[in-house]
């Protein structure tokens, strides 16, 4: 049986391992395969800051939600195991700003030490009148791309630098099911009117004094159109542009200075920060994500499709729930299709 | 009466945070710096510099609150300033644990630190051989940053610093008048007081950038404090000890603590190790003192014994010894005024 991830991704690799973890030892002869055209580090998941952190306002998709928590549950329980730091994986506290009262977020009982911000704390960011603290995780794609690629390499899973142009073509080839993990360029794929880009940008600068992750948000500009600052391990990442729409992937100049000028407004101390250089990436944003089996048939040629994409601004938050979800699929297709199991031993 | 002539024994950061308070306040003083060992290589600087008082039992409670919180409002501001980075005050997050119920529920800085509250039972699962714990934010002066950024804004006024082991206070009563005793442990020695011992520390700096939070337990001999570049493990108390070479049993007891509480310090590189001696004290001396040999007094005023609480208290005591120079101005004020009748 062969299965091929298309997309290289958090989401592609992250499915790529839960379905071979699952399903290698069930099935005589599971071939998985990843084929994509950008591999870390040049993948959207590679330029986001990393947070574990859902929108503030939800959707209301409580699937959604339920992903986002195994997520966070599954990382958590890495942070003590010894691969934590070469994943890029770890614990960091911070504060979310807002300019009104606003409900609690679906996440309040996710994330660790979930309170409001007290007066004094407030001080300290004029023009915001509310806020919360939690401790959250951080998940640097940068490294836990690579970490996902040594784990899959471990298991035999092979690698292929390639543009796939249709799932026919796939198909042709003798894969049987699909994994659809191309993030923003689905629409090449199979035409998505929903899928629409958002674009982001970002100034990584070396401010290692800041050690809490900030982030502002205005009902006016939307969601990560407002500042923000995220420390990372090597370097902290300012942003606050989410352009609906816009498929341009180079940096623009009137980006950066909004960002600085916003983040230095946000935190003085900013100033004095290192620019190290700017990125942008296009968020797949779609209003909600799309994580669902198709069977394609086009004259002889037909196969099984897990389509797994749309994660907007939350790829890395919602990744693994997502990812199990697609292995659950996987699991229905193969029932489907009774595929044998490998012999048993005799004893 | 011509410029009083100020001289601060000690350039750890009770001795540069006392001068710039007496400039502050009176900025006619003419104020020197002298001392053995300015940064990066003071007492100063081998501590994390965190926000965190130690009980000073000596020290009415309301007094140490008082000089925590001045301190503490002090730093905030400039942690939210621009200068922040370059003074090396940054705010810190993290947990204090305990393996037994803490001695207080609440105690008298809860209220100053930010956001101060117990840990919720999905924070404690992080620390399994803990059962208590206390959630807050806090500040840090990194050093030797925080000293240095002192150094730059007392040469700024004109304040000269010199390299001098002061060996006796009256060597220096011919040029000053007034004399800041600011020599953290070396005021056994300089003064005589018996009251005052080390309280050896050792401590690791490693670098672990990943590491975001504070992590303290609470009976104080494990923490991990993240600075700008370096993250500070710790650490040892031990009293009347007074070696400052590094022990390697010690290093690796203290590492071992460490990544029982954060498992990730495993990674950790480059790791340098460093002592202090804890100018240890019941209580502060920060008072006056009058002495006298042959007719000749000398104005003397003393602010050591901070023990592991210097940083926490520092702007506190500073601002109390500066008010205890004007009263020696107004002393020599009025004692010259008796001389000319």
């Amino acid at each position: 049986m062969r299965v091929a991830v298309i997309g290289a991704g958090v989401i592609g690799l992250s499915t790529a391992l839960c379905i071979h973890e699952q399903y290698h030892s069930l099935v005589s002869c599971l071939e998985v395969e990843v084929y994509a055209d950008h591999y870390t580090p040049h993948t959207t998941s590679d330029g986001a800051a990393g947070l574990w952190q859902p929108y503030v306002n939800d959707h209301g998709n409580p699937q959604e939600v339920l992903w986002n928590k195994e997520t966070f549950d599954h990382l958590l329980g890495l942070l003590g195991s010894p691969a934590a730091v070469e994943m890029g994986l770890f614990l960091i506290s911070g504060y979310n700003l807002f300019t009104q009262p606003v409900p609690d977020p679906s996440w309040k009982n996710i994330v660790l030490g979930f309170r409001n911000l007290t007066p004094k704390e407030l001080d300290l960011f004029p023009g915001y009148s509310y806020g919360w603290f939690n401790t959250a995780l951080m998940l640097e794609g940068k490294s836990y791309l690579p970490w996902l690629t040594n784990r899959l390499v471990q298991r035999g899973v092979k690698f292929f630098h390639k543009k796939v142009e249709s799932f026919q073509e796939m198909f042709a080839q003798g894969v049987d099911v699909l994994i659809n993990c191309t993030g923003l360029r689905s629409g090449q794929l199979q035409p998505d009117p929903e899928l629409q880009p958002g674009r982001g940008q970002v100034i990584k600068v070396l401010a290692p004094w800041v050690k809490h992750f900030i982030i502002t948000h205005s009902t006016e500009s939307g969601v990560y159109n407002s500042p923000y600052i995220i420390p990372g391990s090597e370097f902290t990442v300012l942003g606050g542009i989410n352009q609906h729409g816009n498929w341009n992937e180079e940096s623009s100049a009137q980006d950066h200075k909004t960002i600085w000028e916003n983040c230095c407004r946000l935190l003085p101390a900013l100033q004095k920060a290192k620019i190290l250089q700017d990125w942008s990436g296009l968020r797949p944003a779609r209003p909600r994500v799309r994580l669902e089996r198709e069977s394609i048939r086009q004259g002889e040629l037909q196969g099984e499709v897990i389509h797994n994409y749309g994660h907007g601004g939350f790829g890395l938050t919602i990744h693994w729930g997502c990812a199990m979800a697609a292995a659950r699929l996987f699991g229905s297709i193969l029932q489907e299709k009774k595929v044998p199991s490998p012999p048993q031993p005799h004893l | 009466m011509a410029a009083p002539k100020v001289a601060v024994v000690g350039a750890g950061v009770i001795g540069l945070s006392t001068a710039l308070c007496i400039v502050e306040t009176c900025p006619s003083c003419s104020v020197t710096i002298l001392s053995e060992q300015f940064s990066p290589n003071t007492t100063s600087d081998v501590a994390a510099g965190m926000l965190i008082p130690h009980s000073s039992p000596g020290t009415p409670t309301h007094l140490q609150k008082q000089w925590f919180k001045e301190t503490f409002t002090y730093l905030f501001a400039i942690s939210s300033s621009a200068e922040a980075s370059e003074a090396g005050v940054h705010l810190v997050s993290g947990w204090q644990v305990f393996k037994n119920p803490p001695k207080e529920e609440l105690p008298f800085w809860s209220d100053i630190v930010l956001g101060f509250r117990p840990m919720s039972k999905a924070e404690l699962q992080k620390f399994p051989q803990h059962r208590f714990g206390q959630a807050f934010t806090t500040l840090k002066c990194d050093c030797p940053p925080y000293l240095l950024w002192l150094e730059k804004r007392l040469k700024v006024t004109g304040v000269q610093m010199y390299p001098r082991k002061v060996a006796d206070l009256w060597e220096l009563h011919s040029e000053y008048e007034i004399i800041i005793n600011c020599a953290g442990i070396g005021a056994q020695q300089l003064v005589g007081d018996e009251k005052l011992f080390p309280v050896r520390g050792q401590v690791l700096k490693v670098d672990a950038p990943w590491v975001k939070n504070f992590i303290r337990d609470g009976d104080g001999s494990t923490y991990i404090y993240p600075g700008i570049h370096e993250v500070t493990l710790g650490g040892t108390r031990e009293k009347e000890n007074w070696s400052l070479s590094p022990d390697p049993g010690t290093t690796k007891d203290i590492f071992d603590r460490c990544c029982s509480l954060e498992p990730s310090l495993r990674g950790a590189q480059d790791i340098k190790v460093k002592v202090g001696l804890r100018p240890s004290r019941q209580s502060v001396r920060l008072q006056r003192e009058v002495l006298s040999r042959g007719g000749v007094n000398l104005l003397v005023v003393h602010n050591y014994g901070h023990g592991a609480g210097g940083f926490s208290i520092h702007r506190g005591t500073a601002k109390e010894a500066a008010r205890l120079v004007g009263e020696c101005i107004a002393a020599l004020k009025g004692s010259s005024s008796r001389a000319k009748l």
